[in-house]
């Protein structure tokens, strides 16, 4: 399983997983359903208008982050992944982030872009979990490996077309992600992705959340607040960052 | 679209502020002139880089405003013009909420830079 996850993950830089948790997904959605009030949050638009959809949006989130220990029990449905991925020193996001894509919502849409283009570690892995069935424009797409690179290296060259040039330059190689609960998406900060107008019927919510390994390069670029302490939490420390945590070295020489 | 917003990863002028505090401030300031906010296209961490701000300018409509914590996100060097060149002509103001000021006019922006430029290289 392992050397799976591993291979799919340097050939795309993405992998699939199904959450082992599948109480604490089912526990997100009824939050979301409760403050939303209604029982399929696909079908979300047909009573809550756009411009309400923020407001809904804000409540589900603090709710949401608000469920026992969501944090930990997040990690223990998707450690088997990480584990493979960047083994069990690891930070995570201080809170999940909730999206809700309403059909032909043109404020919803999210750009071509990588995580690490604004400052995001290019260690760190998104884990994106559909609440909603997610399929064609209704979901996020996303460019392999490879070619994200390549776009990436050569960015400059793609200033004046702006993001949404780039991407309708490139936007036959766009994967549509194809995922549904209990399943989920897990990819690298460095992958080009996005999403488009949903012109799909049906409404899509997800969550993203972040993991990076504890030691991990610092961005220098970007003083911004993206550090251990304030934007990561430690999810996994193994016996040594624990032991050197309470460490102290000598300083009081006179 | 009638109204963008603007957010930026890197320090500008002598400031550097977290992208989630000048949502905040764009937020609040959109509430108190009561228009509806919506999500702030984010500028990229590289050095001279600009693609967020072409991106957001392609998606403006004639007589429309973009929104930013502080005009000095704006680039001083030849980037500028190529900016307020499009900026003028497709007729987007940028608005700047610390300084209160709006550039909409080839004269607004050639007075900013004007200034801009002599603190800059007064340390002002």
């Amino acid at each position: 399983m392992e050397r799976l996850i591993v291979s799919a993950f340097e050939n795309k830089g993405y992998i699939y997983g199904i959450h082992k948790d599948s109480c604490l997904i089912n526990e997100i959605i009824k939050c979301i359903q409760d403050v939303a009030n209604v029982e399929d949050l696909s079908l979300l638009h047909k009573t809550v208008s756009r411009d309400d959809i923020n407001e809904i949006r804000i409540l589900s989130f603090e709710k949401l982050n608000n469920i026992p220990n969501i944090i930990e029990r997040l990690y223990g449905s998707v450690s088997e992944s990480l584990l493979s991925l960047m083994g069990n020193d690891i930070l995570g996001q201080n809170r999940l982030n909730l999206s809700i894509q309403m059909p032909n919502d043109v404020n919803s849409q999210l750009n071509l872009h990588t995580d690490t283009i604004s400052g995001q570690s290019e260690y760190e892995v998104v884990l994106w979990t559909p609440l909603t069935r997610a399929y064609q424009s209704n979901s996020i797409y996303i460019f392999e490996k490879d070619l994200s690179f390549d776009i990436y290296a050569n960015l400059s060259k793609y200033e004046r077309i702006g993001n949404t040039g780039l991407y309708e330059r490139f936007k036959d190689k766009a994967q549509f992600i194809e995922v549904e609960p209990p399943n989920y998406l897990m990819f690298s900060s460095t992958l080009l992705h996005g999403n488009v107008i949903n012109h799909t019927n049906s409404t899509r919510v997800s969550f993203n959340y972040r993991y990076k390994p504890t030691y991990s390069k610092k961005e220098i670029n970007v003083p911004n607040e993206r550090k251990f302490g304030t934007f990561y939490v430690p999810v996994s420390l193994s016996p040594i960052t624990k032991l050197v945590m309470d460490y102290k070295e000598p300083s009081n020489f006179k | 679209m009638k109204y963008g917003t603007y957010v930026f990863t890197r320090p500008f002028g002598n400031f550097s502020i977290p992208v989630p505090f000048q949502n905040t401030i764009l937020r609040d300031y959109f509430r108190a002139i009561s228009l509806p906010y919506s999500l702030p296209e984010v500028e990229h961490k590289f050095d001279n880089c600009y693609m967020s701000l072409f991106t957001l300018m392609e998606k403006m409509e004639r007589k429309s405003t973009i929104y930013m914590v502080s005009l000095e996100m704006l680039p001083s060097n030849k980037k500028y013009n190529e900016i307020s060149k499009i900026a003028v002509s497709n007729e987007i103001s940028f608005f700047g909420v610390l300084e209160k000021r709006a550039l909409k006019t080839t004269s607004d922006f050639l007075n900013y830079i004007k200034i801009r430029r002599f603190c800059d290289d007064n340390n002002e």
